[in-house]
């Protein structure tokens, strides 16, 4: 039944990450179908003449398109999850015949007042040369447990669960059964190493550091990136520098790779 | 540089009513096949009240033609840096949303080629009962020339 399929507080931990999503390579006809979806046509985006007369070597595929790539990733994974706030940053310019990975990881999980749940996921992406494109943060509110969804659909208060007591009932879990977990969607169903194109951990040592536009995120404390959207880089140790953005532009990419495929 | 004194510079309030073509339009760009697009059946079932926007869709939303051509910015063309997106409640198919931009910053930023100017806008959307649903923070990179 339905329930089952709701991702659900209890089930989650920090640490979890989410089912990288592979993208066909973004096209002109994906960037053309994308603008008129959004009634943005700016000129970068769908005139080539004018894209090139400013110092591109092509037009640039929109950054919303990159964070909708972001917005499917959360969306698949939340399974209906309330979504509080969604922010990104545009760290590279993505090109027509891109490949673009998107992957997540739970980055913490909060108990609020009155019986509110949320976790705080990072999420970003990668092109096809392993550079970190966009990376961004979502927050969003989960039920605590089936139990908790019956009730507040029933028009009942939510249940409330403290730390320590989810803490007791783990404890008390482990010492019964095996398995230490309800195991309800509990993890990502892939295995994130099936589905990477490249090397994706090693993606910041190399080469020339792909460099945000205009990083400036301080170097964050390990707790917490509450609300905040861009926390801190989601890829270990990438150099979060800044950047001549658009000027150091990669060649582009031959438009005719076929990868990508969704699950 | 930007004239300062564009900060503060609101809008018209409009009304948009959220299409379920628009929704299919927007999924369909990004290649999110999700049904909770596009399938009233599944959207109910993963318990939003019909077809669920994309994430990003207040960036649809936001996008104000007319708005931006009345702050003057010349030939200059705009390059999102930055965006995000607070949420209210999920926007879903038939909600009817009043929606307004303003200014809300200008700046200059230190870059590798001299000064950048930098535009941030927010659009808020709120509901029929003038309930909030969302406000978008989007940070422009204003390129010269």
């Amino acid at each position: 039944m339905l329930l089952a399929r709701q991702l659900y507080f209890e089930a989650v931990k920090v640490g979890d990450e989410l089912p990288p999503l592979v993208k066909p390579p973004v096209d002109r006809s994906q960037v053309a179908r994308f603008c008129g979806a959004t009634g943005d046509y700016g000129p970068l985006h769908v005139d080539e003449p004018f894209a090139r007369n400013a110092g591109f070597p092509s037009v640039l595929v929109p950054g919303m398109l990159a964070m909708g790539f972001l917005g499917e990733l959360v969306t698949d994974w939340l399974r209906g999850a309330r979504v509080r706030r969604f922010g990104a940053r545009f760290v590279k310019i993505v090109w027509p015949g891109d490949v673009v990975t998107v992957r997540g990881r739970v980055a913490d999980r909060r108990f609020e007042a009155g019986g509110r749940y949320a976790v705080d996921i990072e999420v970003w992406g990668e092109n096809q040369r392993g550079e970190l494109v966009v990376r961004g943060a979502v927050t969003a509110q989960l039920f605590y447990s089936g139990d908790d969804e019956t009730r507040q659909r029933g028009g009942q208060p939510p249940l409330v669960v403290t730390p320590a007591e989810e803490e007791e009932r783990l404890a008390k879990l482990s010492r019964s059964t095996a398995p230490a977990r309800p195991a309800v969607g509990t993890r990502p169903a892939a295995a994130p190493a099936k589905v990477q194109p490249a090397k994706p951990a090693a993606v910041p040592q190399k080469g020339a550091p792909p460099v945000p536009v205009q990083a400036k995120v301080p170097p964050r404390p390990e707790p917490k990136p509450v609300a905040k959207p861009a926390p801190k880089a989601p890829v270990k140790k990438a150099p979060a520098k800044k950047a001549p953005a658009p000027k150091s532009v990669p060649k582009k990419a031959a438009p005719k790779t076929k990868a990508g495929k969704r699950r | 540089m930007l004239d300062k004194t564009l900060i503060g510079r609101e809008s018209e309030s409009t009304l948009v009513e959220v299409e379920r073509g628009a929704i299919r339009r927007l999924a369909d760009a990004v290649g999110d096949a999700n049904p909770v697009h596009t399938d009233e059946a599944a959207a109910r079932s993963a318990g939003f009240a019909s077809l669920a926007a994309p994430l990003t869709f207040p960036g649809v939303l936001a996008q104000n033609e007319r708005f931006r051509h009345s702050l003057d910015l010349g030939t200059r063309s705009l390059l999102l840096g930055e965006a995000s997106i607070e949420y209210g409640r999920p926007i879903v198919a038939g909600d009817r949303l009043t929606v307004k931009t303003k200014v809300a910053d200008v700046q200059e930023r230190a870059g590798t080629s001299g000064a950048t100017d930098v535009l941030i806008l927010e659009t808020e959307g709120r509901g029929a009962e003038g309930e909030f649903v969302f406000r978008t923070r989007e940070t422009y990179i204003l390129r010269r020339g």
